[in-house]
């Protein structure tokens, strides 16, 4: 790896920045969703003091726990896929994402990698709450994932502009630098929108707050976690609402303000806080769906939107 | 006869005669077959059976080939030492036993073995298996009438064979399968009075062994007579040396084995076995392709025997399983090495016949002899199938050599025909589209080491000749007919191999045993490697092969710690078990990689094939197929997930507080694919060359690699930095447990103040897992049977 991919990796727009920023994000939104239900809501670095006082807090493993080692490996892996992800994804005007990996068959996959740790660790701490919650995830990753892939195949296509498929990223990145972002394509609006609804589910965002409610599982695969494992859950989570905000912006609107890295950062940063404002807004209107209304629905409509725009990606 | 005669003078019955014997023979056939396979009388049954038989040799002198009159000779005279010494061995067995009531025979044969093994041997040279003379006069017929034209006439014959195979499995089953419960019979035979019934057999061997020797009297025979045996396919089979090493090593197994009875020596000389025969294939002139794949065959077995030291220490006659076996393997090592279609029919009914029947009933409980019997019926009748094909490209090119083809294939209407029958064995071989399970998949409750072994190596068999196929059609310039084309064909396939994807990972979703479980998923991800191979382009076919070679390592994984656990516990319903990751930690370790793998996550080897595959697919433009293939791994996971919980994780029952961990002999082959799994993930350059070699055989362009990185044309998989990524991520994450040291503290799982909870109350088990998908699948399956009107259960059998 050469000098400037460690300090993508390591440094900005990876790794700190990227924990960073995250964890500023999720703050945001909670602050957001606060102002639209009338109250004032955390301050803006409470979800980086949360951390920290994580990391210094004591750790209870329950007895029950199948295996210790693997209940605090758990964490470890969703929180590794995350970091990779971050650095492999390019940031339009700011990096290339790490060359040959910025792929989105690999974006797929380690997307996934949170889902699968919240699996692992909530199914190896023996709390039958963490079971449950364990089921529903997947029964939800079964239902949103193909709109995902969908979504990919038609962004793949479009990019590809009659010419096949463009798996890399970076190259949908400069196609729509040149030729218009995907936003302004008619064609691609309902993909748009099956793509929103599948972030909200990843992210167990109303109306998707399912698998983790505190209402009826009591945080589900996260009940028995706490010190450092949850802390590296909560960066995860941060983690990946900044990887899926930045792939809605490589997908549909990737532009970019001015030839300077550092303006192009701050553009990126404006654009990812918009989005979050809009995720909160939905929250704070939403109700949660029940876990079979949810399955249902997730089957059903975003699927037949990301549909529509594939054919006619394709056809027109 | 004028053997120059027109169409339709050339047989000995001919004309409107014909046709009404035809009709008449036929509902004779059928009559009998049916009455023979409900008749409670032993010696009835062989007596309808011979009289159907008969009735249907009698068609191949209505058939306007050169060779028929030789080809019937040959059948007759096989046939009738086949009948001979099945009847006189009936006739002494009924004596013996007192009756003739097959019901009241049961199982008699086991306890007179030297008497019935020439009836075993009789039974299966009846329904025409190698290495029986049969096989090849029955092939002689079919050909026969592929000659003349009648290439759907040939199918119906091949298909009304399995009404008289059903026939003698009954029988089988009877005699040597069942318990038996009659008075002690004693085994009081003297040499004098056994040795005609072994001269027969001896005559049914040389048939088999030597055809081409056997054959000339009868092609003389019928020359004198007026119609010389012109144009009749070349019957001689290959052996290449490591085949027979294996099979005379298998002999000396059984009969050592049976004198010493000692598992640990049998199962480790198999091994060895499988290991010194790799020197021989190492020396042996088969392109890299074919090579390559018995070098696995090889390998697997050689760590599925060291498991076996462990897992079948408490079963019986280990001497007879692993004998079997490693026959079964000698014949998927000589499909392989075959260098003509026909030793690899040949070897391919070895591989998929009698001899994997018998090693599948291993423990001859009435479950496993059912669920054997079905795969054994399913797998009979694709070999009828590929009968009538080897047929008819023998009959469209006038060679079966490989080589050969390449030059002379040709995709006239009967060779797409050709083509198609032979695509569709091979894709009936890696049971492609579950809808019957049970029959289409090797059987649940074999013992472990086999159905590991036949998930993950001899399925791909299917794939793998399928691969040869498409290749010598497609260097021949045979790519379209008046039927349809090559790349239909190709597309077809795909279609079957991605449906299948989805499909065998939705009833693994709900299935609630291991064993089944894993024989869906094994169908699921054969799905990949049929539609990476079916594409044939570079980038397609590597991926299929990848996924070839690294679906052997996960699957056996996989397989073998479902027998692990299978050993600790000794239930394969998952909502028995729970909490054995506590237990068992290094098999959980294994399955946990081999779980990781199988999804295609990041690391591990499944997801490179599988980002190969993907990328095949929309480099050739085909997008369902990669929207659906891709799906498939999300249903993987899930299925996979369901089991790891219910198995490993949650809490441990009462009845498993004593579990012990799988002993060395279990573990080590299981460490030794857990490696392969990760390596192959981080370094898949590791293979690249061989892979490349290939490709280049196929005439198809390598790709670009290192060792950490494949490249593809615009796109690339550097799993090197990828893993590099990951781990130094994870490396960090440790970092933030280790660096910081603040308390631990051991606390139980908050049950909401509930305090009379049992573990088992508290386990979630895998039949509570995903009740909304269910519900969903089910209803997708009611409507799949209600369009095609199917009955009956499809996942739990």
């Amino acid at each position: 790896m050469s000098a400037s991919q460690i300090f993508n990796f390591f440094i900005c727009p990876g790794g700190i920045f990227a924990i960073f920023f995250g964890l500023v994000l999720v703050s945001l939104e909670r602050i957001a969703v606060a102002r639209f239900q009338g109250r004032v809501g955390p301050p803006i670095f409470q979800n980086i003091f949360d951390v920290i006082k994580l990391i210094t807090k004591e750790v209870m493993i329950p007895k029950d726990a199948t295996n210790r080692f693997f209940f605090l490996l758990a964490p470890v892996f969703g929180f590794a896929g995350m970091v990779a992800a971050v650095s492999v994804i390019p940031v339009a005007g700011v990096s290339s994402g790490l060359g040959a990996n910025s792929d989105l068959i690999v974006l797929i996959y380690l997307l996934a990698l949170p889902a699968v740790s919240h699996i692992l660790g909530g199914s190896s701490s023996g709390s039958t709450y963490s079971a449950v919650s364990v089921s529903r995830e997947v029964v939800l990753m079964f239902a949103y994932e193909i709109t995902f892939i969908i979504v990919i195949f038609t962004v793949a296509l479009a990019a590809g502009n009659g010419n096949g498929a463009v798996f890399s990223l970076q190259q949908i990145v400069d196609y729509q630098l040149t030729n218009g972002s995907f936003i302004s394509d008619p064609r691609m609006l309902p993909a748009l929108f099956a793509f929103l609804i599948f972030m909200l589910a990843t992210l167990e965002v109303p109306p998707f707050h399912i698998a983790e409610n505190d209402a009826d599982v009591i945080k589900g695969y996260l009940m028995e976690y706490s010190g450092r494992p949850l802390a590296l859950f909560e960066m995860t989570h941060a983690l990946k609402l900044l990887v899926l905000i930045t792939v809605l912006q490589i997908f549909f609107f990737p532009g970019i303000a001015a030839n300077n890295p550092v303006a192009n950062l701050l553009w990126y940063m404006f654009k990812s806080g918009v989005i979050v404002f809009l995720i909160a807004l939905i929250h704070a209107c939403m109700a949660s769906f029940r876990v079979d209304q949810a399955f249902k629905f997730l089957l059903t409509v975003p699927v037949v939107l990301a549909l529509a725009s594939l054919g006619m990606v394709l056809f027109l | 006869m004028d053997p120059n005669a027109v169409n339709g003078a050339s047989a000995l019955i001919h004309g409107p005669t014909a046709e009404v014997l035809n009709i008449l023979s036929e509902m004779i056939f059928i009559f009998c077959g049916i009455k023979a396979l409900f008749h409670k009388n032993l010696k009835r049954v062989f007596l309808f059976a011979l009289v159907g038989l008969v009735v249907e040799l009698r068609s191949s002198l209505t058939v306007d080939s050169h060779f028929a009159l030789s080809a019937f000779l040959f059948h007759v005279f096989n046939y009738s030492i086949i009948f001979v010494l099945v009847f006189l061995v009936a006739k002494t067995l009924c004596e013996k036993a007192g009756t003739e009531k097959l019901t009241e025979m049961r199982g008699v044969a086991r306890v007179l073995p030297r008497l019935t093994i020439p009836m075993g041997i009789g039974l299966f040279a009846m329904m025409g298996l190698p290495p029986f003379s049969s096989f090849f006069s029955k092939f002689l017929l079919v050909f026969a009438f592929v000659d003349s034209g009648k290439l759907y006439n040939s199918i119906l014959l091949a298909a009304g064979e399995l009404l008289y195979f059903l026939v003698f499995i009954r029988v089988f089953r009877f005699l040597f399968l069942d318990k038996y419960n009659g008075k002690p019979l004693k085994d009081d035979f003297t040499i004098p009075k056994l040795a005609p019934l072994y001269g027969l057999v001896v005559f049914i061997l040389i048939g088999g062994l030597a055809p081409a020797l056997a054959f000339k009297p009868f092609a003389f025979l019928s020359g004198v007579l007026g119609a010389s045996a012109k144009g009749a396919p070349p019957l001689s089979i290959s052996w290449p040396i490591t085949v027979v090493m294996m099979i005379f090593g298998a002999i000396a197994i059984y009969f050592t084995g049976q004198k010493i009875n000692n598992n640990r020596i049998s199962a480790l000389a198999a091994s060895a076995l499988c290991l010194v025969s790799m020197i021989p294939l190492a020396a042996c002139d088969a392109d890299i392709y074919s090579k390559s794949f018995a070098f696995l065959v090889l390998f697997m077995g050689v760590l599925q025997f060291t498991y076996s030291v462990s897992y079948m220490e408490h079963s019986h006659k280990q001497y007879r399983f692993y004998c079997f076996f490693l026959l079964m393997m000698a014949g998927l090592v000589g499909v392989c090495l075959a260098k003509d279609l026909w030793s690899m029919f040949f070897w391919w009914e070895i591989m998929s016949g009698w001899v994997l029947y018998i090693a599948l009933i291993h423990e001859e409980d009435a479950f496993s002899v059912q669920e054997a019997s079905k795969y054994f019926t399913y797998n009979y009748f694709g070999a009828a199938i590929l009968t009538v094909a080897v047929a008819a490209v023998y009959e469209e090119t006038r060679t079966l050599n490989l080589e050969q083809l390449v030059q002379s294939y040709v995709f006239t209407e009967a060779g797409a025909v050709a083509t198609a029958l032979l695509t569709f064995v091979f894709l009936m071989k890696a049971a492609q589209l579950p809808f019957r399970i049970d029959f289409q998949m090797h059987p649940k409750p074999a013992p472990t080491p086999i159905s590991g072994y036949i998930s993950s190596t001899v399925l791909k068999s299917g794939p793998f000749m399928m691969v040869k196929i498409f290749f010598v059609a497609m260097a021949a310039g045979a790519v379209s007919s008046k039927l349809f084309t090559l790349a239909q064909i190709q597309h077809v396939a795909a279609w079957i191999g991605a449906i299948t994807i989805v499909m065998a990972a939705s009833f693994a979703l709900l299935t609630n045993s291991m064993k089944r479980l894993l024989i869906f998923h094994t169908v699921s991800q054969l799905g990949y490697v049929v539609l990476g191979c079916a594409l044939m382009t570079s980038i397609g076919l590597a991926g299929g092969l990848m996924h070839f070679v690294n679906h052997m390592f996960f699957k056996n994984l996989l397989f073998l710690c479902a027998g692990a656990v299978f050993i600790a516990t000794g239930t394969d319903r998952m909502d028995q078990l729970g909490g054995l990751a506590r237990k068992m930690p290094i098999t959980f370790f294994c399955f946990m990689v081999g779980t990781l793998a199988i999804s295609g996550v990041p690391l591990f080897n499944g997801f490179v094939s599988k980002w190969m595959i993907y990328h095949g697919c929309m480099d050739s433009g085909f997008i369902g197929l990669a929207i659906v293939s891709l799906f498939g791994s999300v249903l993987t996971l899930a299925s996979f997930i369901k089991f790891m919980h219910s198995a490993y994780l949650g809490q441990l029952s009462e009845k498993l507080q004593d579990t012990k961990e799988a002993s060395w002999y279990m573990l080590a082959p299981m460490l030794v694919f857990t490696t392969l799994c990760i390596l192959l993930g981080i370094f898949p350059g590791a293979v690249m060359s061989t892979m490349n070699s290939i490709l280049t055989h196929f005439n198809l362009e390598p790709l670009a690699y290192s060792p950490g990185m494949i490249a593809y044309q615009g796109a690339a998989l550097n799993t090197l930095q990828l893993s590099a990524l990951l781990i130094i991520a994870s490396v960090v994450a440790w970092l933030l447990y280790k660096a910081i040291n603040t308390k631990t503290r051991a606390t139980h799982v908050y049950v909401c103040g509930v305090g009379d909870l049992t573990h088992s109350d508290a386990h979630v088990s895998s039949v509570n897992f995903y009740e909304d998908a269910k519900k969903f699948i089910k209803a997708v399956v009611r409507i799949t049977k209600k369009s095609i009107g199917l009955q009956g259960e499809y996942v739990e059998r």
